[in-house]
């Protein structure tokens, strides 16, 4: 499911909605030139991304959540769109009292004031003229994150956390959200940080950090900006009671984040994995082919293309690597890990590498090989 | 056959790892005519919002599609 329905239902003030956004000035943007990133930061792997902000660029929220490729809508609804424009004309009738605890809502000064500052974007205009051809001239959002990456990778350093797991999923932290609400919990991971900090479901997060809280994509991005390593204050509403809680982020705690949806993963797999796209194989399906459950088996689900010139190998392909291989040792890891996980240990810990020994496992038998990086 | 499942793949990949909002000039110019018949949204112009948003006193929905 795309983001389609929703959008439409936005553009066209649908009955439930309509009163709310009449009370808005509404404003469509379709390219990324020319935005200014020292406000608009936000996931750029999203295909419905929406801000909610005074005149004067103080931000009272955003909204727009994606984790899954395919399923693109599964974590927005205009139920929970309609609770975020209640809670922003909320904090727009107390502002400018409030100005203090929404000042956090806006990011720090970017590594670049516009997207087309960034080297990989030179080449687009400022603006766009959208009653001229705009092929070939619009920056699409995702490319602003790619965009952000490049810098990194391309000078072999290591690409830091927040750039390749941004926004993160507050399920990485054992909390699910409703998307029909607010911020209201859905359901508690057992045994996450979440449980062990008190959190309970149907809990509702009123503020995070300090910041008030109307959407996911609001938890969402105090995460992306949190520390490696944190306790964030929390004040939920409980059974019409507010209730004041810590977040506890251990360290490594965003590493647990699934990037495999994201547009941009599908460079960061060439770049990093030779092209594959990988998939850890489940307990049942390791079972089966006599696998531990503890160490790795990234099963090689594809591999990917380079362009549509027949004879373009990608790096896996020129290693030998086929469909249907399970890697069992990538580098000097042999541990269960995620694709996100081994895209991680090739970007960050080994971003000066040129090459990586990967340990496969074809039809039982253990090969070596050498897979070439970018 | 064997070449139908990663072919198949690559083209999902190219069709989405298109734009922001989406796509070709054809999208664009719908996306544009469809909003804008609406009469409810200022289209790709954050300064007239602004402006709008500065004469009316309200808060402003700004969206990335």
């Amino acid at each position: 499911m795309s983001c389609q329905g929703i959008d439409e239902q936005v553009v066209r003030h649908e009955e439930s909605i309509k009163d709310l956004m009449e009370q808005f000035v509404c404003v469509r943007i379709v390219q990324g030139n020319g935005i200014d990133l020292s406000v608009f930061q936000f996931d750029y792997d999203l295909t419905f991304a929406a801000f909610f902000m005074n005149v004067d660029k103080t931000i009272y929220g955003r909204f727009g959540t994606r984790a899954e490729y395919r399923n693109a809508a599964k974590n927005i609804s205009v139920e929970g769109f309609k609770q975020a424009l209640e809670a922003a004309l909320e904090l727009h009738k107390g502002y400018p009292d409030n100005q203090a605890v929404l000042a956090a809502k806006t990011g720090p000064a970017p590594l670049k004031k516009t997207p087309e500052a960034f080297p990989a974007l030179q080449r687009y205009p400022s603006d766009v003229n959208l009653s001229r051809r705009v092929e070939g001239q619009c920056i699409h959002c995702h490319q602003i994150g790619k965009a952000q990456r490049e810098i990194h990778w391309y000078d072999r350093k290591p690409v830091p956390d927040q750039v390749l797991y941004p926004f993160p999923m507050p399920d990485v932290l054992g909390l699910n959200f409703s998307p029909k609400h607010r911020a209201k919990i859905s359901k508690i991971t057992q045994g996450s940080s979440a449980e062990k900090d008190g959190f309970k479901r149907a809990d509702e997060i009123l503020t995070l950090a300090g910041q008030p809280i109307i959407s996911i994509a609001d938890i969402q991005w105090v995460l992306h900006r949190a520390k490696d390593h944190d306790v964030l204050p929390v004040t939920v509403l409980r059974h019409g009671e507010e209730i004041n809680l810590n977040l506890t982020l251990n360290k490594g705690w965003r590493k647990a984040s699934d990037i495999s949806w994201r547009t941009t993963t599908y460079e960061l797999r060439l770049v990093s994995l030779g092209g594959m796209i990988l998939e850890d194989l489940s307990n049942t399906e390791r079972k089966q082919s006599n696998l531990s459950n503890d160490n790795m088996a990234l099963f090689v689900k594809d591999l990917m293309r380079r362009d549509r010139r027949a004879n373009s190998q990608t790096n896996a392909q020129k290693a030998g690597i086929r469909r249907g291989d399970i890697l069992v040792g990538f580098g000097e890891r042999t541990d269960r890990v995620s694709e996100s996980n081994i895209i991680g240990y090739v970007l960050q810990e080994q971003a000066k590498a040129k090459s990586l020994p990967v340990k496969i496992n074809r039809n039982g038998n253990l090969l070596d090989v050498n897979l070439s990086l970018e | 056959m064997k070449f139908i499942a990663p072919v198949f793949i690559f083209l999902i990949l190219v069709c989405t790892a298109l734009p922001c909002f989406g796509h070709g000039d054809e999208e664009v110019a719908e996306d544009q005519e469809m909003v804008k018949s609406t009469g409810l949204w200022i289209y790709n112009d954050l300064e007239k919002g602004i402006t709008q948003a500065e004469e009316t006193g309200k808060p402003m929905l700004v969206v990335f599609r």
